[in-house]
């Protein structure tokens, strides 16, 4: 049984899996090179703990209890004892490879190394390694610690040990780990383009508003939220980015075509939820 | 309820709408017109068989989205029969509204709605009007769907409309990531269902929507767009032939 976990990168989504191992009284070491992106980090995770307690839904204790499993740490070197090491650096090939190569150097011969990415073969990541068979993926969903599936992403090398050791960390955390093959945007964001996709083209046919196009989706479709809206909440930018990513990789098949409507929208700025203007407006609650 | 309602077409989607109908005190005439097992086990008083429209029809709900040709046999055969004060509801997913109201020639209130099995058990039905048509006559259809609890959305006439195109669309695409064996079917559902919020995994939706409506629908987009990114999956379409053998396996 994995002991001892890191997580590298302290940006939203590696916050948020180092929170939810935590959450799962497993000790964990967040990594990030920017010690004041750590430290904010942390103390975000206090902050949202802190509304917690004053519901009453967690103790000041457990609050001390599951920030304290959380260990910052600045030296890479620091996760060279670590049975599962997990990455979340932006899904940049060269970064990923670059990363890998350095954590071969310094941790145990047997630690797994994984990466959160969905869009980067996993299997390439780990042709740069000497152990290729505990390459993994290990794709949580925003937010990592809410939201329940965990793809657990096997590479050409990867082993059945190693397969195993990260859906059995998935299980202990509460999560559903999924065994997926190595594609381009996995499963869930593979699925995914054609759903935003075919919204898109509706939009921009005529065929229905967005509002109306998210009303029949969420009356018709039994959706608890309609395309349009999420992906304001993802941000348009982040969405079409995957798209052209997967679009790609295909060797632009057509069910993955990014479209134009999107394109135009990233490039006027309108991202979402983020710039409080996407396909809909949106007022932040608390203006500074 | 005064309204005699008469549904005529596959039995997948005559079953459900008669259920549906009848369970807000309707009397239903039902009709299958094609041959397939879904034949529904009639409990309810208000439902009765009938191999002729019956003249008392006040609303009709011709349901075929598989074979036009056979479309085209019935709404001909409810244009001739019912009186022009009945109104003509016919699903318009695979066929344009506008193609198959050429097909009537009495002037009289029609329109296209988003029938697919298992979308009437939810809270909206989405309507569309032909091309030259107004939607005056629009406010009855949607009296009529709000008597059944059903909100409706009018939108543009076009092959798959809203619902259906993005279903067929994600089912579609699970298919082929199944074919793949990226994961297993059960797998794709957990994902999809966990991972994006769905309320179903698209391999049980294709189970209960069965695979050659959704080979329909994709099968019409195709030749609707010429866009091959709607080209049905070889095991989609090898499931559509196989009928209910496919289920087996």
């Amino acid at each position: 049984m994995a002991k001892y976990i890191a997580v590298i990168g302290a940006g939203t989504i590696g916050k948020d899996i180092a929170r939810a191992i935590a959450l799962a009284q497993i000790d964990v070491m967040l990594y990030d090179i920017n010690d004041t992106i750590l430290r904010r980090s942390i103390e975000t995770i206090k902050e949202d703990l802190q509304q917690q307690v004053k519901q009453k839904t967690i103790t000041g204790d457990e609050l001390k209890a599951l920030v304290g499993r959380i260990r910052p740490k600045t030296e890479l070197k620091a996760l060279g004892h670590s049975d599962i090491v997990i990455e979340t650096t932006h899904e940049d090939m060269r970064v990923k490879k670059d990363l890998f190569k350095k954590l071969e150097d310094i941790c145990r011969l047997n630690t797994i190394l994984a990466t959160n990415s969905s869009s980067l073969s996993i299997t390439a990541i780990a042709s740069v390694c000497k152990l290729r068979h505990k390459i993994v993926g290990m794709h949580f969903f925003h937010p990592a610690h809410i939201m329940k599936l965990v793809e657990v992403v096997r590479g050409s090398e990867t082993s059945d040990v190693t397969v195993k050791a990260v859906v059995e960390l998935a299980t202990r955390m509460g999560k559903t780990p999924v065994v997926v093959g190595d594609t381009p945007g996995l499963i869930v964001d593979r699925i995914q383009r054609l759903y935003f996709g075919e919204a898109l083209r509706l939009l921009n046919e005529n065929v229905a508003t967005a509002e109306e196009i998210d009303r029949i989706v969420r009356l018709e479709g039994g959706f608890s939220s309609g395309p349009f809206m999420t992906l304001d909440q993802i941000g348009i930018d982040t969405d079409f980015a995957l798209t052209q990513s997967i679009y790609n990789q295909y060797y632009h098949t057509p069910r993955y075509r990014p479209h134009p409507l999107q394109k135009k929208m990233v490039e006027a700025g309108m991202l979402g939820v983020k710039t409080e203007i996407g396909f809909f407006k949106h007022e932040r609650r608390f203006k500074v | 309820m005064d309204a005699k309602i008469y549904i005529l077409g596959e039995p997948i989607l005559v079953n459900e709408y008669a259920t549906v109908c009848a369970g807000h005190g309707y009397t239903v005439a039902l009709q299958y017109t094609t041959n397939d097992p879904h034949q529904l086990d009639i409990k309810q008083k208000n439902i009765t068989r009938t191999n002729t429209p019956p003249k008392n029809t006040t609303i009709a709900i011709e349901l075929t989205n598989c074979n036009h040709t056979q479309k085209k046999k019935n709404i001909q055969i409810l244009d001739k029969a019912l009186s022009q004060s009945a109104i003509i509801l016919y699903s318009a997913i695979t066929i344009t509204a506008t193609e198959c109201a050429q097909w009537m020639k009495k002037s009289r209130v029609y329109a296209g709605i988003s029938a697919l099995p298992t979308l009437i058990n939810n809270k909206l039905v989405e309507l569309s009007v032909p091309a030259h048509h107004t939607d005056k006559g629009i406010a009855d259809v949607r009296t009529f769907f709000a008597s059944l609890e059903k909100e409706t959305a009018l939108v543009d006439d076009r092959i798959g409309m809203v619902m259906p195109r993005i279903l067929a669309q994600v089912i579609n695409e699970a298919i082929i990531a199944s074919i793949q064996q990226l994961a297993s079917p059960m797998a794709i559902d957990a994902a999809m269902k966990l991972g994006a919020d769905y309320p179903h995994g698209p391999i049980e939706w294709l189970d209960n929507i069965t695979p050659s409506q959704v080979v329909a629908v994709l099968d019409a987009l195709h030749h609707d767009t010429g866009d091959e990114r709607y080209a049905a999956a070889p095991l989609l379409r090898k499931m559509a032939a196989a009928g209910e053998f496919w289920k087996k396996y």
